[in-house]
């Protein structure tokens, strides 16, 4: 096992070093300019060469690379542009309330995908099953800002029970941290409940057709049991695989939520990021994704082992 | 007889009742409470001297006072000046500075914290101080309040530049101003002016937070425009950054926040009927542009800039972009209506639509249906909204248009480069009182699409230096009637911007610029 970890944590390297660098090119490929962004539209042309020279943009391309890459190494990500501040601490102040509003929002996705696909698997063809598939394709194509901006006018708006939008760190009391949390949590674990709904629906059944089944009812199981004893732990392989997945989409910043909401996270770092061309913060936010992304698909693979004990690495 | 003492005794009752809440009606400022003002994005800094953002202006003057400022008829006033005389055949200026001004630290404003920051201002400025900076000879303290300025040649703009909002030469103690150099200041602890609040905390993409200064000393003689006797009614003044607009009329409607800028007019309607909120119209605020790019291509030939203005409607191009008539107007003046410096002169080629004028002036120029490349973003709608309309209004005269809609910062950055485009959108965000030759916008000759004529530069050489004000405006008409015969770019018209306050918001003024000190809020 740790042998499998270790050697997964080392390919890891050049997975995460490819995208850096696809990032990177592309980045410098985009026209636009962040020393004009940064001076103003109306700065006279040698201001921002100046200042183009000095933030090194003038340097060639692979020059500038190499720089940002040996840097890296060094585990310093550069300055950022915009707020003049190391990346590391930029991206440190955005990624609590990201790391909070996915935690909430995956215990919504899972709390409501997983019993839902269960019973609608289970009560296959009722009107249960009908409606949680309704439910479910609704949630898949609901566009993420519409289901926002109609939570806010009802629960914000019309019966003030939340506020609008904003963010309050935990140190201000969890209980605060919550009610600013709940809309955008809700309005993305519902919208990717879905998926997990749909996909747990599909691996139940694919498990309910197998002999054993048959055989856990034909030596007496009441339903429950075979259903949550013998049923649901053989399919959840699958439904590991999704929640992961899931997670891993909403660590590396829902820009949706967290720019309606107002949300200091990752993903609206990220969008002004590309606005201003800040381009040392969107290569860390990039490569900080790109990781979560596999140690979070890393940690998944060893929750398998656990899952299905057939599995050993 | 009894009965009769008890109406007059009611009558008096009701009298009192009614004259004691005349007191304590809206009208009468009150002290305390937190202002919550939602913003449109996150300033880039909070060192007033590093940027010409609008936002950085409107956030970091409520902390750093320049010497002077604007009243409301947009004309120039003392702020941490006294006042200013002008020696040596227009070539020294010496100002006489406020005593008992303290800085945030407790510090007294001496005239060496003045030199320091114009100094490090003087090397910063983008906007207007390129057209007297190699001029300025010193800077120096004369005792601990005045000030001398010594040129080598007279300038007509210094002191306008002096006042002037954006990028604003507020002045920080000398230690302060001396220890950046010319870095930008990134620790809100350093950021020390003498306004009437002071910074506490920055928390990028969340928050500003601001809080009054208790030694604040305030002009006497009550408020006038940006300057005048300037009071903090609230204990704290907070920016929330809040970059989705629905969340900031949804937020101000809920009272989350007071105020909120940058609403799309076409809320407008739907705002106002709401008693929940008040709508602010901020006039004058911009006009939407298009500018030519004459280095290079079909609009290098003048002929081709005519035919172009001569093609256009203007009343249309204005009401199908920002809809409402009360949120924009029709008017050519370079200038806007509520500045001393407008004027009427030369505006007759201004919206006179004439499709046979515009199709001989295309021939004469030999044009055969080349495609016009005219960058444009549909990040704002003063870009975008026009481009559409004017490329149809154009193609009626026999224009090709190739309409590229980029995101804002590719049009930034394309419009630098002769190649790439015809005609790009910028818009002209007004500023009090602002001098006409320190907006590089219409004039410089590096500034995106390269205006350079003799004339032009001869005038506002002529505009630089001269500082007699009738003679200046003068010297201003010529170059708006040079403006207009020439084309180096089209202004469609004046628009104006939405705001939105809880009605309990007090004090506020309808200007541009957006300050919050003289406003008083109401639980």
């Amino acid at each position: 096992m740790q042998a499998y970890i270790a050697r997964r944590l080392v390919t890891m390297v050049p997975i995460v070093v490819l995208v850096g660098t696809i990032v990177f090119l592309l980045l410098h490929l985009t026209p636009g300019d962040p020393a004009v962004i940064m001076l103003g539209p109306d700065a006279p042309a040698d201001a921002v060469t100046q200042l183009r020279h000095d933030l090194g943009l003038d340097l060639p391309l692979y020059v500038q690379w190499g720089r940002w890459f040996e840097r890296v190494l060094r585990g310093d990500l550069g300055r950022s542009i915009f707020f003049g501040l190391p990346v590391t601490t930029v991206m440190r102040q955005h990624l609590v309330p990201t790391v909070f509003l996915s935690l909430l929002a995956i215990l919504i996705a899972a709390g409501i995908g997983v019993p839902a696909g269960i019973l609608s698997a289970v009560r296959r063809g009722s009107w249960l099953d009908q409606t949680v598939t309704l439910t479910a394709f609704l949630g898949v194509s609901i566009p993420e800002f519409w289901l926002a901006l109609n939570l806010v006018l009802l629960f914000a708006v019309q019966l003030g029970l939340l506020p609008v939008a904003g963010y309050a760190p935990p140190a201000q009391g969890v209980g605060r941290t919550l009610t600013y949390l709940a809309l955008p949590a809700f309005t993305m674990g519902f919208v990717q409940s879905a998926l997990i709904a749909r996909m747990t629906r599909a691996a139940m059944l694919e498990v309910v057709a197998q002999d054993y089944i048959r055989t856990a009812h034909a030596k007496g199981l009441s339903f429950w049991q075979v259903t949550l004893r013998h049923t649901f732990p053989n399919a959840l392989i699958a439904v590991v695989t999704v929640v992961g997945i899931v997670f891993s989409v909403m660590m590396g910043g829902n820009v949706v939520a967290e720019t309606i909401f107002t949300i200091p996270g990752i993903g609206q770092l990220l969008m002004s990021s590309v606005l201003r061309r800040d381009y040392p913060v969107i290569q860390g936010i990039v490569l900080l994704v790109a990781t979560a992304y596999v140690v979070i698909n890393l940690l998944v693979d060893v929750v398998y082992a656990f899952v299905d004990p057939r599995i050993r690495y | 007889m009894r009965y009769l003492r008890g109406v007059v005794l009611f009558v008096v009752i009701v009298l009192v009742a009614v004259a004691t809440r005349g007191w304590a009606q809206p009208g009468a400022p009150q002290r305390g409470g937190t202002l919550t003002v939602a913003l449109s994005a996150d300033p880039p800094a909070l060192d007033i001297h590093s940027t010409t953002a609008y936002l950085t202006e409107i956030v970091s003057w409520h902390v750093f006072e320049s010497l002077f400022t604007y009243d409301r008829n947009f004309r120039i006033i003392p702020m941490l000046a006294e006042g200013y005389t002008v020696g040596a055949g227009g070539r020294e200026y010496t100002i006489a500075l406020r005593a008992g001004v303290r800085f945030h630290n407790g510090q007294e404003l001496t005239a060496r914290d003045v030199v320091a920051s114009l100094q490090r201002w003087l090397k910063l400025a983008v906007v207007a101080v390129p057209f007297f900076r190699d001029d300025v000879e010193a800077i120096e303290a004369r005792g601990p309040r005045t000030v001398v300025v010594r040129l080598r040649q007279p300038s007509g703009v210094l002191i306008a530049a002096l006042a002037q909002p954006i990028q604003l030469a507020g002045i920080y103690p000398q230690a302060v101003a001396d220890a950046a150099g010319t870095q930008r200041i990134t620790d809100v602890a350093s950021l020390i002016g003498t306004g009437p609040f002071k910074f506490v905390r920055w928390q990028p993409g969340q928050s500003i937070e601001l809080e009054r200064f208790d030694g604040y000393a305030a002009r006497p003689g009550g408020a006038d425009g940006y300057g005048g006797q300037k009071v903090a009614y609230v204990d704290r003044l907070r920016f929330a950054i809040v970059p989705d607009v629905q969340t900031r009329i949804n937020g101000v409607i809920t009272g989350q926040y007071d105020y909120a800028e940058s609403i799309t007019s076409d809320a407008y309607e739907s705002l106002r009927n709401n008693p929940k909120v008040r709508t602010l119209i901020l006039k004058p605020y911009g006009q939407p542009m298009a500018v030519f790019n004459k280095r290079k291509g079909l609009f290098a030939d003048r002929r081709m800039r005519q035919a172009f203005l001569a093609a256009l409607d203007m009343s249309k191009i204005m009401a199908g972009t920002f809809g409402n008539p009360l949120m924009f107007r029709v008017d050519g003046s370079l200038m806007f209506r509520e500045s001393p410096w407008y004027s009427r002169e030369g505006l007759q080629p201004y919206n006179r639509r004439d499709l046979a004028r515009a199709r001989q002036l295309m021939t004469e120029a030999g044009y055969r249906g080349q495609p016009v490349r005219w960058i444009t973003s549909a990040a704002f709608d003063w870009a975008y909204k026009p481009a559409l309309i004017v490329s149809q209004q154009l193609e009626e005269a026999g224009f090709t248009v190739d309409l590229q809609v980029l995101d804002w910062a590719t049009v930034l950055s394309r419009r630098a480069n002769a190649d790439l485009y015809e005609v790009f959108s910028t818009s002209f965000i007004f500023s009090p009182g602002i001098d006409p030759p320190i907006q590089p916008v219409i004039i410089s000759p590096t500034w995106p699409g390269w205006w350079t004529t003799e004339e032009k530069d001869r005038l506002i050489a002529r505009l630089i230096r001269e500082p007699d004000v009738q003679a200046r405006k003068q010297l201003w008409e010529q170059v708006q009637r040079l403006y207009w015969e020439d084309v180096p770019g089209i202004k469609f018209g004046d628009f104006f911007n939405l705001a939105i306050a809880r009605p309990g918001v007090q004090g506020l003024a309808t200007r541009p610029d957006l300050f919050f000190w003289n406003v008083w809020v109401i639980p």
